[in-house]
């Protein structure tokens, strides 16, 4: 069953179309990464999900119930990251999470000190004075606190070091084996790369591609440097999806798309002595998706 | 309502609370000091100034030529320029922060998430601007009843007092709920101000033109001030229980409508 369900999304702000009929599916247990270029939607797909805006036309489903009707419900099973984190400052982080622990039944206790613990976060201190870091970690704390069953959050690697991602990474990867769902927006490509299962790219308010990041991968560009046996590479009829320059001295430099096996295969029947084939680079890919939202 | 937020908003005022009262308890005894200090004659003397006479007379609701005495004299107190200043500018920085100053801040995000339904956050925000004025409106009686004890005016009737603070509060009611529909409607806490501001202006001014244009008593009834009449309320030594009533259906009609556009408004994003 997937979590969340949009069909035809339909968000207008006056004359301006945010989202201009967005179908998406997120499966239960899965990261699922939203992506896309700035004012493609995802932030306000995202508020439309935890009941912060009302749709214009279409529909959005949140664990099987109406994101706007339901969204009382909805919000006591999902945990959410806004994009930009703003708390009350002369509020200690303590005395935050404890009110959001008691808005959500009080049984949160245990689980706030581990996920404290695990970011680093000295919650004691007022939060005026934290830096902009401290208060992503703050912001994650409260959306991870209840062990919700969607974790909706809107570029949580945002302001973190490299280390508290690690550990952002392993808690999301561990709710994911537990069964519960992670849907996040990102322009950081390589966590998307690390964390997804499936990938959702928006961009005009629409959704240009939903994948797994498996079939992105095969899809995306390979850099490939080789040598052909007989030294000059010239006349040689390439494969499909095999975009060859040559170097003055016999080595060719080439981009390929598609399957490695049947690069591997002709590389194999044309004779190489040496073969580089590098990973799959996603980059590329999505940066074409971003510009002009073709199929890349 | 949600005990966990109305717990939390009251901390977060509590101090703002205070402050308004003492000022205006250290406000209130001072006055009792300063008119207990000047000869009824004298005082007497700015009666016989006409246009003043009318000023005066449109604050309190009630000719003041009736009521130069010391019972009277205490009740200007409740329509005293400072006493409005710190009642409504308490009521105004509490619901406007409340609401749209959340949503201006960017924090609303972080409450409207939690599994708290907008009705019930509205509901529990009232509650707590409602609470709050209980004690800094009966904070005016206590100012009297302490001055009245120190300058040794007994005459000053404390039981007409309490009644004409109870009418304090139906005044604080009114603009509380108001205040926290037009909040609840705003983006910003500016306009939430501006708005309420513009609504207070408006009474105090068509308030005090009525006295000196008669013609204007027929829109006189759309000022909230026209109904609440200090000296009249303590010269009769009776409850006024159709302003009263004015001042709370008209609060209730507007915090509904607050509630509607509430329940139904985009949060967005800051």
């Amino acid at each position: 069953m997937d979590v969340v369900q949009t069909q035809g999304l339909v968000k207008r702000y006056g004359e301006v179309e945010a989202l201009a009929g967005l179908d998406l599916c997120v499966p239960r247990g899965s990261i699922f990464g939203f992506l896309g270029p700035n004012g493609a939607g995802k932030t306000t797909t995202l508020r439309i999900l935890v009941g912060l805006l009302r749709s214009t036309a279409g529909s959005a489903t949140v664990l099987g119930r109406d994101a706007w009707k339901d969204s009382t419900a909805i919000r006591a099973r999902v945990g959410y990251l806004p994009g930009d984190v703003h708390f009350q400052d002369w509020m200690t982080g303590t005395a935050f999470l404890a009110f959001c622990d008691q808005a959500r039944g009080g049984r949160g206790d245990g689980e706030i000190r581990r996920l404290c613990d695990r970011f680093d976060l000295n919650a004691q201190r007022r939060i005026r004075d934290y830096s902009r870091g401290m208060r992503q970690k703050l912001g994650l704390i409260q959306a991870l606190m209840h062990r919700p069953e969607l974790m909706i959050l809107d570029e949580p690697g945002s302001a973190l070091d490299p280390l508290i991602h690690q550990v952002l990474y392993e808690e999301l990867r561990a709710a994911a084996a537990e069964g519960r769902t992670v849907l996040f927006s990102s322009h950081t490509l390589s966590e998307v790369e690390q964390l997804c299962d499936g990938v959702a790219i928006i961009r005009g308010g629409r959704l240009i591609e939903a994948s797994t990041v498996g079939e992105l991968r095969q899809r995306a560009v390979r850099r490939v440097e080789f040598r052909l046996k007989r030294g000059d590479p010239s006349g040689t009829e390439f494969p499909d999806g095999l975009k060859a320059r040559f170097g003055g001295d016999g080595a060719v430099t080439a981009t390929w798309t598609g399957e490695v096996d049947r690069l591997v295969r002709w590389l194999a029947e044309a004779g190489v002595a040496d073969v580089t084939i590098g990973p799959p680079d996603l980059e590329d890919l999505f940066f074409a998706y971003y510009r002009d939202g073709n199929d890349a | 309502m949600n005990a966990p937020l109305v717990i939390k908003t009251f901390r977060d005022y509590r101090l703002l609370a205070v402050g308004a009262a003492a000022v205006l308890l250290g406000f209130v005894i001072l006055f009792m000091f300063a008119v207990s200090s000047m000869p009824l004659a004298d005082v007497k003397f700015w009666n016989d100034i006409p246009w003043i006479r009318k000023l005066i007379s449109a604050m309190m609701g009630a000719d003041v030529g009736e009521m130069f005495t010391r019972n009277g004299i205490s009740s200007f107190v409740f329509t005293h320029p400072l006493m409005w200043v710190m009642v409504i500018g308490f009521v105004l920085t509490l619901t406007s922060g409340v609401i749209s100053g959340e949503v201006d801040r960017g924090t609303m995000d972080m409450l409207a998430t939690l599994p708290i339904s907008r009705t019930r956050m509205y509901t529990s925000l009232t509650v707590v601007a409602l609470l709050f004025g209980m004690p800094l409106c009966w904070t005016v009686w206590l100012g009297v009843w302490i001055g009245r004890t120190l300058v040794g005016w007994a005459e000053v009737q404390l039981d007409a007092v309490a009644i004409l603070t109870c009418h304090l509060y139906a005044v604080y009611v009114f603009l509380a709920l108001l205040s926290i529909a037009v909040s609840a409607l705003c983006s910003r806490r500016t306009t939430a101000l501006l708005i309420c501001f513009a609504v207070v202006f408006y009474s105090f001014v068509i308030n005090l033109l009525v006295a000196f244009w008669p013609a204007l008593q027929k829109v006189a009834f759309t000022g909230f001030l026209n109904y609440y009449a200090p000296l009249l309320i303590v010269r009769d030594h009776a409850w006024h229980w159709g302003d009263i009533s004015v001042l709370l259906a008209a609060g209730l009609v507007c915090w509904t409508l607050g509630l509607i556009g509430f329940q139904r408004r985009d949060v967005p994003a800051r």
